[in-house]
């Protein structure tokens, strides 16, 4: 009885923020929760003659051309290890940059700065092609007249797979790093600041701040963060792989992923079918990878754990 | 508890209301309504690309005071921008939305393999008989399948061939013999073009180093000149009739002719003719040519004088342009632009007397091309048309350039400056060019899309570099060959050959 009677009263103080949440709920059911229905798609060979309903089942048909050459491995490697390296790099420069943004004493500066660093954001991965083609081009790039200028050979970007994981990561990272910083440095923001005045009493430096409050009062968020990140360790940022290596060729080895290849294997022929059984095929492990990160974390510190 | 239910409550109703939306689909669409007994025009819906944001409803309005009277049937445009097409197409399919009418380019045989297109022979004989002899059986073979026609092919100039645009002040400059360019009938006679205008591009490169030859598409970038002629590709290029062969199907990438063909890429590429940008620029060629890079490009056409007027007034550079081979209609060419009708159409009938128009009625040809008389286009001299007053290329509300789109483009009016078609002579020629023994032939890759979908893969990972001679053939062709055959093109080129074995005892 009391229980209910302290329900109410809570209900009765919050009830904007439930009203807040709707539109959120909404979204989230008519867009993430919608389509799930579409699911079995991926099984069918779909005959607009017939309409989606009726066509014909194909067990796993679908599925074949995922793995029908040894391009199989090279784009799930890919996929793999571009988004560890992601994940790893994202979010220690993302704290590290966090961190410096929120030690600037002036308000003025932190705008500034982070506006800077969140530019890059959001803008377009065709537009961000086109600054990397400025920089990569053989005709007139910068970084090839720099080199010619200093005496070095010039070097053909865009037929050299070797030098792509790391052009890759870096775009990466300076494009998403203006947001993971922002994210880290809001909860580095929510932190008790009389923890660091005491510290401070205590002739605690910087560094000693640094590792001894801040690191282990972000330990949750660095947790979640990586598990939903690990979740589309399948999904690769088709505009990346796709847009900044402008599509060519010859770097397939070392930028050919998942995304890319259904997009490729798929252009000509218009198959809902197969490409929907790309998606369940990257949801599936995705959804599998989250319930074994989030049971590590479970095991290893219970408090952290997001379910 | 209240909480509970109200977070329930919220959830079904936006479950029921996703729901509703869901079923509306079946009702169709507004337009239609209306079914042409009780007096009412039956409206149907006409879907097409469109390269440009226009606005259609004056041209809707225009098209309907003519179709309405004549055919009662009320035609509603949808124009979709070219990259999403196709899914736009699928979706409104397969979401019940209305659509009648489908322009399809280049992609026929694959609205055929999905069964997208409903057969129309009936249709056709009843309502498009005019239509049906214009386009002639020979061509209508092209759109049919197991002895059905399944779209009308636009009706038009089917004799393009290859050609390649040089600067014409550097012809003059360097007296380049670009009369010695003959429109070859046979592959060694193509060789001697193209010995010809490694000669000549030499000559080109010793005096101006900074100009460069262009390539003529993008995805996959290529030059063109690397298509082997009177090779019919049969859709795809995955198994291909090479000439003199009318029987077996073989893979284009293993012949000696491709080998021979990209090696002069590569020998291009090495002499320093070709762009060092060519695989990954997104640009168009007559760009470069506009500013000041380039000395030509190759690009397909059939008149030279149409061509050559074009580039100019696109880029301000005179340029001379030749045929490098003769004329070869095949399957591919024929269909390559088409009109069918849906599957889902519930006004067949209207439809078909909407295309019929449109291949015999001048004014709809007219109106669909350049908009409205008096507005977008007024009668010149010489029986030309051209811009009003006041109307100009920058503030034309219609102005899409598309008159080798819609139905029989030789009722299109000539715009000012372009060079007017001389109909008898095109007619003419299409009738006379040599035709692929396969011509007719469509295949249908559904047994296939596994294995065609992992070439896709491989052909886009070398065939850009080859293409344009950045790959030495006689190191990446064996790689390439290997990469196909783990993808299964055997498997394609057998389904293929099976299908047109068929075909063949059909039509023989």
């Amino acid at each position: 009885m009391n229980q209910r009677i302290k329900t109410k009263k809570r209900l009765q103080k919050q009830w904007p923020f439930y009203i807040m949440i709707i539109p959120g709920m909404i979204y989230l059911l008519i867009n993430n929760y919608g389509p799930m229905a579409g699911i079995f798609i991926a099984f069918k060979k779909i005959d607009y003659g017939l309409g989606i309903f009726k066509s014909p089942w194909v067990g796993l048909e679908n599925f074949e051309y995922l793995f029908k050459t040894d391009a199989a491995f090279t784009m799930t490697r890919n996929t793999i290890l571009y988004n560890v390296a992601f994940i790893v790099l994202g979010t220690v420069l993302g704290i590290a940059v966090g961190i410096m943004l929120s030690e600037l004493r002036s308000k003025a500066k932190t705008k500034f700065f982070q506006t800077v660093i969140l530019l890059p954001y959001l803008l377009s991965w065709v537009i961000c092609a086109y600054i990397g083609y400025a920089f990569l081009s053989k005709e007139s790039g910068l970084l090839n007249s720099l080199l010619t200028n200093l005496g070095f050979q010039a070097v053909d970007w865009y037929n050299d797979p070797g030098k792509w994981p790391v052009i890759l990561i870096v775009v990466n990272i300076w494009k998403g790093i203006g947001y993971t910083s922002i994210i880290y440095m809001s909860t580095i923001i929510g932190i008790d600041k009389s923890l660091y005045e005491a510290a401070r009493v205590d002739g605690a430096t910087k560094w000693q701040e640094i590792r001894l409050i801040t690191l282990p009062l972000l330990k949750s968020t660095i947790i979640m963060l990586t598990i939903m990140n690990i979740g589309r360790i399948f999904y690769s940022d088709f505009g990346l792989f796709y847009q900044i290596p402008l599509n060519s060729g010859t770097l397939y080895p070392t930028t050919q992923t998942i995304d890319t290849y259904v997009y490729r294997a798929l252009m000509q022929q218009n198959q809902i079918g197969m490409s929907s059984a790309a998606g369940v095929y990257q949801s599936l492990v995705g959804f599998i990878l989250v319930l074994a990160a989030n049971m590590i974390v479970r095991k290893l510190s219970p408090d952290d754990a997001m379910f | 508890m209240k909480l509970k239910r109200v977070t329930a409550f919220c959830m079904a109703a936006v479950l029921a209301g996703s729901l509703l939306t869901g079923c509306s689909s079946g009702n169709g669409s507004e337009a239609s309504q209306g079914n042409g007994e009780d007096g009412n025009p039956e409206e149907i819906v006409f879907a097409f690309q469109l390269g440009k944001t226009v606005d259609l409803e004056p041209i809707e309005e225009a098209l309907n005071e003519i179709l309405i009277p004549k055919i009662n049937v009320k035609v509603n445009l949808e124009g979709y921008s070219w990259s999403n097409y196709d899914t736009q197409i699928s979706l409104m399919q397969s979401g019940g939305e209305q659509i009648d009418v489908i322009s399809m380019c280049p992609n026929f045989s694959t609205y055929l393999t999905n069964n997208q297109l409903m057969a129309m022979d009936e249709l056709l004989d009843e309502y498009a008989p005019e239509t049906k002899e214009l386009i002639g059986d020979e061509f209508l073979k092209s759109t049919s399948k197991a002895g059905s026609i399944y779209a009308l092919p636009v009706y038009g100039v089917k004799t393009d061939v290859n050609g390649v645009h040089i600067r014409k002040d550097l012809v003059d400059e360097l007296n380049l013999p670009v009369d010695q360019i003959k429109e070859a009938e046979t592959f060694e006679e193509y060789l001697e073009n193209m010995d010809l205008l490694t000669q000549m591009f030499q000559t080109i490169h010793e005096a101006h180093p900074e100009l460069v030859l262009v390539p003529s598409s993008q995805n996959p970038s290529s030059f063109r000149v690397t298509e082997i002629p009177f090779t019919d590709t049969l859709g795809d290029d995955l198994g291909v009739l090479m000439d003199g062969d009318d029987q077996n199907i073989v893979n284009m990438y293993e012949s000696e002719e491709f080998k021979t063909l990209t090696e002069y890429m590569y020998q291009w590429n090495q002499d320093g003719f070709i762009l060092e940008d060519a695989m990954t620029t997104q640009e168009a060629a007559d760009t470069y040519l506009k500013n000041g890079r380039a000395f030509g490009y190759f690009e397909t056409g059939s008149d030279e004088a149409t061509m050559e007027a074009k580039v100019q007034r696109t880029t301000g550079y005179e340029v001379v342009w030749k045929k490098l081979t003769k004329p070869f209609v095949t399957t591919n060419l024929v269909n390559n632009s088409a009109f069918g009708i849906s599957t889902t159409s519930q006004h067949p009938e209207a439809a078909m007397k909407f295309l019929n128009e449109m291949y015999t009625n001048a004014d709809v040809v007219n109106i669909l091309d350049f908009g409205i008389e008096g507005v977008n286009w007024e009668e010149k001299n010489d029986g030309c048309i051209g811009y009003p007053d006041g109307v100009s290329a920058d503030n034309s509300t219609y102005d899409i350039g598309m008159t080798w789109y819609f139905g029989n483009t030789f009722l299109a009016k000539t715009w000012e400056g372009d060079v007017p078609v001389n109909v008898d002579e095109a007619i003419a020629n299409n009738n006379s060019a040599r035709t692929s023994p396969a011509l007719g032939f469509t295949y249908d890759s559904t047994a296939v899309s596994t294995e065609i979908a992992a070439i896709g893969n491989v052909t886009s990972q070398y065939l850009p570099g080859l293409l344009c001679g950045f790959l030495n053939p006689d190191e990446t062709i064996p790689e390439f060959l290997d990469a196909l055959d783990s993808a299964g093109i055997g498997e394609v080129i057998a389904e293929k050959q099976t299908q047109y074995d068929s075909w063949l005892a059909e039509n023989k």
